[in-house]
């Protein structure tokens, strides 16, 4: 036995831990549920059958469907634009040698740390009829919703779009401080010698540098907003009306809800697609790989 | 957001592959004990610190009066329950006494994971009220436990300032109607509204328009089951009726509504025992009274919705005879009277507990007893979640004026009736 192969072989001693959990827990129900989305099985039949592409024909011609994906769409775009300008913006400001810098890191960063059960509930009553953002509106002036934000068709999906934005820019700020922390403070001071404004020296120092950081956080945080649905089950359940009815969720009832398991992995797949084709344009758009070769 | 271990959306199988690891630690772990005895594993949700005391003391007493039986008890909660319940019969990990809510009963039935129990029905029919939901196919599947029902609760308070001088309960559909909106006129310096209406909450939504349809003499199926009757005049009515209480009065959810009638604002809402419990708890300044829910007029029968806790007896199990003992032993007076007490329910399954309940109930609680008796529960159906949800998207639509109660339940109709003939 040589070296290499005794090497090896701890390497992969050590590695089986994780090798078989990847395999058990994610790469077989992965391909299992491929199998599933063209059967019609359903949780305690005694028998399916394969069904090809029904499945995906039943989900286009879904109005339930169609709605998901439109609010999942409207989630993502509506959400991430924000979160990363926020997040930004708060890893700048608490990048600065100002006192009491720590408490607001850690502050900002609190929300990303507590439960998203325990933050939906704490927002379903601030959003509530006799809820403090209906008192605040009201106080101000500021018309709102007759039923309460979450029970009102039109509020319903941006209420809980503010809160998500809310809860992940603390996270994704400091993904941004760990970027702004890797630039060299050379690079500024010798641009300060140049007479560069602070302006400037943001635009081509800083946001330059920063891009990995920034294509890491918006890639995240795209597959994290299109499989939205913790927030859905506690606040709404996708109602009203199917206002805030989204992916998850309804794979989620399909599945669990109402047993459809082949259905439910068909719209999964479908998610699935969505989320590796936005994932490659936006490597295509930020240039993943460029940077090595420059 | 998803935990990254549900990176994928097949959080469904890892679930089932995470259950079959479980189920299969447990059985590992019972291979020590003393193998003579026989061990019967029961499921359950009751874990709140007020009630799990005594259903392991009701356990502990049977293993002390039954030597020769070990009970192993374990614990579901309602967020994945039903999914964990799901999972352990579709792999055959299943124990052999599961708890079910009175909805869920059918679904197993139909697909043959629990037993059939109407023999024991046969022997123990009179001394139980409430099989209507264990009934599949003309056979008994399910043995009822515990019984839940909702009823009218009113501010005596409110009532009074309204000008209604015998503070009496509403009785017909008018007089609610005509009491609420009076009580949402005042003017008391907080804003007060008469009836607090369910918003488009899931799965309750329904559950507060139907003793509205039945008290109309509506119904959802036809006797039979192969046909809707949503579009039935009676239904129409009852729905054109609930739109006009909910335009009148507060909407909110559930919880929001009890905390505002707690809190003194509301005239009436239509709720369940568990705000019994909080009135106890939290005593409200103000008078409470509850009521059976009104009736077209004063004639008719206040048909209420009605729900429960059934035990079931894995069609699996090997030991069917002792579980069935254990059922039985529950669901007798003694121990429902028992268990009621602590859950701080007025309604157990078990005749006999329900009448020493009602001898020692005030009257909060004898209104749930008198609404029980001529209480319903929703058809049992295979179709039923489907059901469930075509119809309360239809009285979602009309309360929020997407369409009127007709042509709602009109398209419900037809739509159910898509589902009977698969």
């Amino acid at each position: 036995m040589t070296h290499t192969t005794t090497a090896r072989r701890t390497t992969l001693l050590y590695l089986l831990p994780w090798l078989l959990t990847l395999a058990l827990f994610w790469l077989y129900p992965l391909l299992h549920s491929f199998y599933l989305s063209m059967t019609d099985y359903e949780l305690l039949a005694s028998e399916s059958h394969f069904v090809g592409l029904a499945n995906y024909i039943e989900l286009f011609n879904d109005q339930d469907f169609l709605k998901a994906l439109l609010n999942t769409a409207i989630f993502v775009v509506g959400t991430i634009p924000f979160t990363t300008v926020f997040a930004l913006g708060l890893a700048l400001l608490v990048n600065r040698r100002i006192p009491g810098a720590q408490i607001f890191r850690s502050g900002y960063f609190i929300p990303s740390i507590t439960s998203l059960v325990v933050i939906a509930l704490i927002f379903t009553n601030l959003y509530s009829r006799g809820g403090y953002l209906t008192m605040l509106c009201d106080l101000v002036g500021i018309p709102t919703p007759e039923r309460g934000f979450l029970f009102s068709e039109g509020t319903a999906l941006p209420a809980i779009m503010a809160m998500d934005v809310w809860i992940a820019s603390g996270y994704y700020m400091l993904l941004f401080l760990a970027g702004l922390k890797s630039i060299p403070e050379e690079q500024y001071e010798a641009a300060a010698l140049d007479g560069a404004s602070a302006w400037s020296s943001f635009w081509t120092i800083t946001l330059p540098q920063l891009r990995p950081m920034a294509l890491y956080v918006i890639l995240i945080n795209t597959i994290k907003s299109f499989q939205v649905f913790v927030e859905i089950f506690v606040m709404t359940k996708g109602g009203p009306l199917n206002s805030t009815l989204t992916v998850v969720y309804f794979v989620y009832d399909r599945g669990l809800h109402k047993f459809l398991m082949g259905y439910a992995s068909a719209a999964a797949y479908v998610l699935f697609v969505l989320i590796m084709i936005f994932a490659l344009i936006q490597m295509r758009l930020f240039g993943v790989g460029r940077s090595t070769a420059e | 957001m998803l935990t990254p271990c549900c990176f994928t959306q097949h959080f469904c199988v890892v679930k089932k592959l995470v259950m079959i690891t479980i189920v299969a630690l447990l059985a590992g772990c019972g291979g020590s004990d003393d193998d003579t005895k026989i061990r019967l594993t029961f499921w359950q949700f009751w874990t709140s610190p007020d009630v799990k005391p005594t259903i392991e003391s009701l356990i502990a007493e049977y293993e002390q009066a039954h030597p020769e039986i070990e009970i192993d008890l374990v614990d579901l909660t309602w967020s994945d329950g039903h999914e964990k319940i799901v999972i352990a019969f579709s792999t055959g990990s299943a124990p052999d006494i599961v708890e079910l809510g009175s909805d869920w009963i059918g679904e197993f039935a139909l697909k043959g994971v629990i037993t059939d129990l109407t023999d024991f029905h046969d022997s123990a029919s009179s001394d139980l009220m409430m099989w209507e939901p264990a009934r599949v196919d003309g056979k008994v599947y399910a043995v009822p436990w515990l019984l839940g029902t909702r009823v009218l609760f009113y501010n005596k308070d409110l009532l009074d300032l309204a000008g209604i001088e015998t503070k009496e309960a509403p009785r017909t559909w008018d007089q609610l109607l005509d009491y609420s909106t009076r009580i949402s006129n005042l003017e008391l310096g907080v804003p007060v509204y008469g009836f607090g209406s369910n918003s488009a909450e899931r799965h309750r939504l329904y559950k507060k328009f139907l003793p509205f349809l039945w008290s109309n003499g509506g119904a959802i199926l036809s006797e039979d089951g192969t046909v809707s009757l949503l579009d039935q005049p009676e239904a129409i009515a009852a729905l054109e009726y609930y739109v006009s209480l909910s335009d009148a009065g507060y909407m909110e959810s559930q919880r929001g509504l009890d905390d505002k009638f707690l809190a003194g604002e509301l005239g009436f809402i239509i709720s369940g025992d568990w705000l019994l419990r909080r009135i106890a708890n939290q005593s409200p300044q103000f008078d409470v009274g509850t009521a059976l829910i009104p009736t077209p007029d004063t004639s008719d029968v206040s048909v209420s919705f009605a729900g429960g806790e059934y035990l079931t007896l894995n069609s699996q199990s090997k030991q069917k005879r002792e579980a069935l003992k254990f059922i039985s032993y529950l669901v007798a007076e003694d121990a429902d009277y028992d268990f009621c007490n602590a859950v701080g329910s007025p309604t157990p399954a078990n005749r006999g507990a329900a009448s020493r309940i009602l001898s020692e109930a005030d009257s909060l609680s004898e209104t749930f007893l008198r609404q029980i008796e001529t209480a319903r529960t929703p058809p049992v159906h295979p179709e039923w979640v489907h059901i469930e949800e075509i119809l309360e998207k239809a009285v979602e639509k009309a309360i929020y004026h997407k369409s009127t109660p007709a042509s709602a339940l009109g398209t419900a109709r037809s739509e159910i009736d898509k589902l009977l003939v698969k």
